[in-house]
């Protein structure tokens, strides 16, 4: 019995981990779609995400039949809550790069108000916070998803200091509002991207000390 | 008295009901069924009053002997003998000038193995009650009617009460064998595997019944179903080899247990 629930575990790891990849792939994608103005490649994102959508109900109904049938506890039972969180905010991460590559669709072909520089910095923050968190979860190391926690304040700035600047650049030139508002609305993307992966982060601290660090509690 | 064990961090024991005073209470408690079978091996616990503390541990592990030693059942077997002492509201109840029936009639158990007497579900009730001086036969009925209630069997048994305890179902008999010990009035009720061999029906319901029976006495209970003992009690002692490992807040133990021994026992590593 006992190995018949730690090879369940290690499964629903692996396949998180797996999930996790996809999810980063769909987000560098979506990046780089929106810096070249990639139409295709933003196709490609949109269309893998029913991939992703997949995997979080295969992976939920695993972990659902675990609960029901070999009432986990302790570490076991952190492990799932916590990967239950997980699988849900890393589909949440996979619908914000869909949400990126309809933006850079709905541009293609249109000027940027001005070339992308804190956009893309932000992006980059993002994906480095989400590819620490599933390193943090690999290794189950609390350390590491500390780290990711504290970045989150930088992602909460980055995404003001754009959205400040994108009014900014609007009102000074009076013109393409929709755009402004699309970038406006792919900086929230990517903010919330970050809160996401903080999360991820803060049920990897879970799973390891049974501490609930959000909301400031830890 | 508070609840104190030194495998607690300072958290830990501030989410102790620290209103719940100890009821029993071990020091250094050390028992043997013979010079060479050391059972007990220093055991030093509290148990907090109208609350459910659950025992649990490998088989062997000296659980139900423990339980045992709370009414001092271990008595009857011979060779047997203990170092230490077991406190009842501060009192060793294996002091000499403490009668056993007093001891028994104040800390009442309830078996594995659901025991009726041949007799109608009346007289088993009525039975201790009328072994302990009551022969007034209306004091006898309510203390019948009331144990019966609080065991959860009144309704299902209340047109019937003439009739032999043994046509009960076995659910039925051990809900009896409850009311049986409540009809003493005990203060501390003793339950060595009392669901173990029920349907999930019948084991939902002795459920139930401890549930309701917490508000007025406190319960130890020794189960082999961690299951249970997560569902029903407030806390749970881990044993293993005869020593207590832990002893914390359920809900503690079968989130975040302090010791690793517990982690990897109640998660099924164990081994």
């Amino acid at each position: 019995m006992k190995e018949k629930l730690s090879q369940m575990l290690e499964n629903i790891k692996k396949d998180l981990i797996f999930m996790a990849n996809e999810v980063e792939d769909a987000l560098y994608k979506s990046l780089k779609a929106l810096e070249k103005q990639d139409k295709k490649l933003a196709q490609e994102v949109i269309d893998h995400d029913q991939k992703i959508d997949l995997m979080e109900v295969r992976i939920e109904e695993q972990i659902l039949a675990i609960f029901a049938l070999q009432q986990p506890v302790a570490v076991d039972l952190r492990f799932l809550v916590g990967a239950l969180k997980m699988n849900n905010d890393l589909e949440r991460i996979g619908d914000h790069a869909v949400n990126i590559a309809r933006t850079t669709q709905a541009l293609a072909g249109e000027p940027y108000l001005k070339p992308l520089e804190d956009l893309p910095r932000l992006g980059k923050l993002a994906r480095n916070m989400l590819h620490d968190s599933v390193h943090a979860f690999i290794n189950q190391n609390p350390e590491i998803a500390r780290e990711v926690c504290v970045r989150d304040d930088e992602a909460d700035e980055l995404y003001r200091k754009i959205r400040d600047h994108i009014i900014q650049v609007l009102k000074e030139k009076g013109k393409k509002f929709e755009q402004g508002v699309e970038l406006i609305a792919v900086a929230r993307d990517l903010e919330r991207i970050a809160d996401l992966a903080t999360n991820l982060s803060e049920d990897v601290i879970f799973m390891k000390e049974a501490r609930i660090i959000r909301h400031g509690l830890g | 008295m508070e609840i104190s064990t030194s495998r607690m961090t300072r958290k830990e024991k501030n989410e102790l009901p620290v209103k719940n005073r100890i009821v029993i209470e071990t020091r250094n408690l050390n028992f043997y069924y013979s010079d060479q079978n050391h059972a007990l091996k220093n055991i030093n616990l509290q148990i907090p009053e109208r609350q459910v503390t659950a025992l649990i541990g490998p088989s062997g592990c000296g659980k139900s002997t423990l339980l045992r030693c709370f009414n001092r059942m271990n008595d009857l077997i011979p060779g047997t003998y203990l170092t230490g002492e077991v406190l009842l509201d501060g009192q060793n109840i294996y002091n000499r000038s403490l009668r056993l029936e007093e001891l028994r009639k104040r800390v009442g158990m309830v078996f594995q193995k659901s025991n009726p007497f041949p007799m109608s579900i009346w007289e088993n009730v009525a039975f201790g009650p009328k072994v302990n001086g009551i022969t007034n036969r209306s004091e006898l009925e309510e203390l019948v009617v009331s144990a019966l209630k609080q065991a959860d069997l009144w309704r299902e048994v209340k047109d019937r009460l003439k009739t032999s305890a043994l046509d009960l179902s076995g659910g039925q008999q051990q809900r009896l064998c409850i009311a049986r010990a409540l009809a003493n009035k005990p203060e501390i009720i003793l339950m060595d595997e009392p669901a173990s061999a029920l349907d999930p029906i019948s084991t939902g319901k002795i459920e139930e019944t401890i549930e309701t029976l917490k508000t007025q006495y406190t319960i130890v209970i020794v189960t082999h179903n961690m299951q249970q003992a997560a569902r029903v009690s407030d806390f749970t002692a881990f044993m293993m080899m005869g020593e207590l490992v832990e002893f914390n807040p359920t809900r503690k133990l079968f989130t975040n247990p302090d010791e690793k021994l517990t982690e990897d026992y109640i998660t099924g590593r164990f081994g």
